[in-house]
């Protein structure tokens, strides 16, 4: 015979209207490192330069809501030079080196009297030694001749045009080895909420640059980190570029595993201190036993805590019976039972 | 009515609220005659520590707890031990505050009470 056959039984509701009870055991957390959540760039995008690993600052499961994307759409600066303010007295062009990036800043240039090609200007680009040299015949030529001169070069653009009918002079127009300055990689990062957007510019912006832009996070904006380096010189390409994605694998502190029951949830809070969390809201508690076994005879109890109506939250606390906070381990054996009685009725 | 066979379903499908106290003896084994409730069976396994053995179709126990009357005050608690689902044993000790185990005498007010919610059926 049963215990459902017997005779004996007698099957009956016990709850009272609007009454609910949870009930079950667990085994312990202990206490565990959160996790931070992180996410391996190389594998997104079409082509892999991005080899960094980027993480959440802060360990916690709220890291993988962090999202990361890679779009080709930095804005560079190009070098220049202000021919008058470096000190040419009637050349007042402002030149450019056409491509955006620091590469120009690397340039100089020599405005020097000379034997002159077409209207009495000649310019040679020594790429070897990134030098540019404008010469001109003193008297005769024209700031619109040098600027005409500008463009026939590969490297370089006439930014600001200057006075075209100035005469350059031996007397007021001498350069040598005058650096272009100001060419700038602006790759930069922004952030909405939870989501960043690297900005680069392909085949300009490197891994390094990316990982000197989120190394540079402060404030609110300090919430992502690199976690493992790449390759700092990798130049990145325009399919680098990915869509918004979320870091993952971040964890809060070790929540419990192994339960029987339903309609709750443990956390490890501190030591001899663990979170019940309740799967439904109810009114009110009207009663909670909490009790502990343990697989071999020690001085450990437990007792319940504060309980929050509203996060459905309950605090258990285990102890010596002297009332010292002492940790469960986290034994099979080991196991914290809990009862709660609710109320969902406001009648009581 | 026997109040003591109850078998209440408020804790859901498949499970069932058993409770029931009984009398420890000292390092006698305890009497049979002292149980209160259905569906166990007491033994005394060592100093201060004893089996509750769970009969019929109980496949698995969610909730226990047990707690201890004693005629006079002293620092005794009862503690829970381990479940074994296998011979459906569920073990009980009193413990002193350093929790060592102790032995109780046999009184007619010292009495180790408990109940279990345990699990039938099939999961839900």
């Amino acid at each position: 015979m049963t215990l459902f056959d017997s005779p004996r039984v007698k099957e009956m509701q016990c709850d009272f209207p609007g009454e609910h009870r949870v009930h079950g055991s667990f085994v312990a957390p202990t206490q565990g490192a959160a996790a931070k959540a992180f996410k391996a760039l190389v594998t997104l995008g079409v082509s892999h330069e991005l080899d960094t690993v980027v993480e959440a600052k802060t360990a916690g499961a709220a890291g993988n809501a962090i999202t990361v994307a890679l779009t080709n759409d930095a804005t560079n600066a190009k070098a220049f030079i202000n021919f008058g303010t470096a000190g040419c007295g009637k050349l007042n062009t402002i030149m450019e080196f056409k491509t955006a990036g620091v590469a120009g800043n690397l340039w100089k240039v020599n405005v020097v009297p000379g034997s002159g090609g077409a209207e009495g200007v000649n310019i040679e680009e020594d790429v070897t030694n990134k030098i540019l040299t404008i010469m001109y015949e003193t008297a005769v030529s024209t700031v619109t001749n040098v600027e005409t001169a500008i463009g026939t070069t590969t490297n370089f653009q006439v930014k600001t045009g200057g006075t075209g009918a100035n005469v350059l002079a031996a007397a007021t127009d001498l350069l040598e080895q005058s650096p272009l300055a100001g060419g700038t990689v602006s790759s930069s990062i922004s952030r909405t909420g939870t989501a960043f957007i690297i900005h680069y510019t392909a085949t300009v912006t490197t891994v390094a640059h990316v990982e000197a832009l989120i190394a540079a996070l402060a404030g609110a904006d300090d919430i992502m980190d690199v976690k493992t380096g790449g390759t700092g010189t990798n130049t990145l390409v325009a399919n680098t570029a990915f869509a918004a994605t979320s870091l993952a694998g971040g964890a809060d502190a070790t929540v419990a595993t192994t339960y029987k029951g339903k309609g709750f949830t443990v956390s490890y809070v501190a030591a001899g201190e663990y979170l019940v969390t309740f799967k439904d809201k109810f009114t009110a508690l009207k009663e909670v036993e909490v009790f502990a076994c343990l697989a071999t005879a020690a001085d450990l109890k437990v007792q319940t805590g504060a309980f929050d109506l509203t996060a459905k939250t309950l605090e258990i606390h285990s102890m010596t019976h002297a009332g010292v906070a002492t940790d469960f381990t986290a034994n099979a054996g080991d196991r914290i039972n809990l009862k709660a009685i609710f109320s969902n009725s406001t009648g009581g | 009515m026997d109040a003591l066979t109850y078998i209440c379903r408020e804790y859901g499908p498949n499970r069932l609220h058993l409770s029931g106290s009984f009398r420890p003896n000292s390092s006698s084994a305890p009497s049979s005659s002292y149980y209160k409730g259905k569906w166990f069976t007491i033994a005394r396994v060592s100093q201060g520590l004893f089996s509750i053995t769970f009969v019929d179709s109980v496949i698995d126990l969610e909730f226990f707890s047990a707690h201890l009357r004693l005629a006079s005050a002293a620092a005794r608690f009862a503690q829970g031990g381990t479940w074994t689902s296998g011979t459906k044993v569920q073990l009980v000790r009193v413990v002193d505050a350093s929790g060592n185990v102790q032995d109780i005498s046999s009184d007619a007010d010292n009495v180790v009470s408990f109940e279990a919610v345990v699990r039938v059926g099939s999961d839900w």
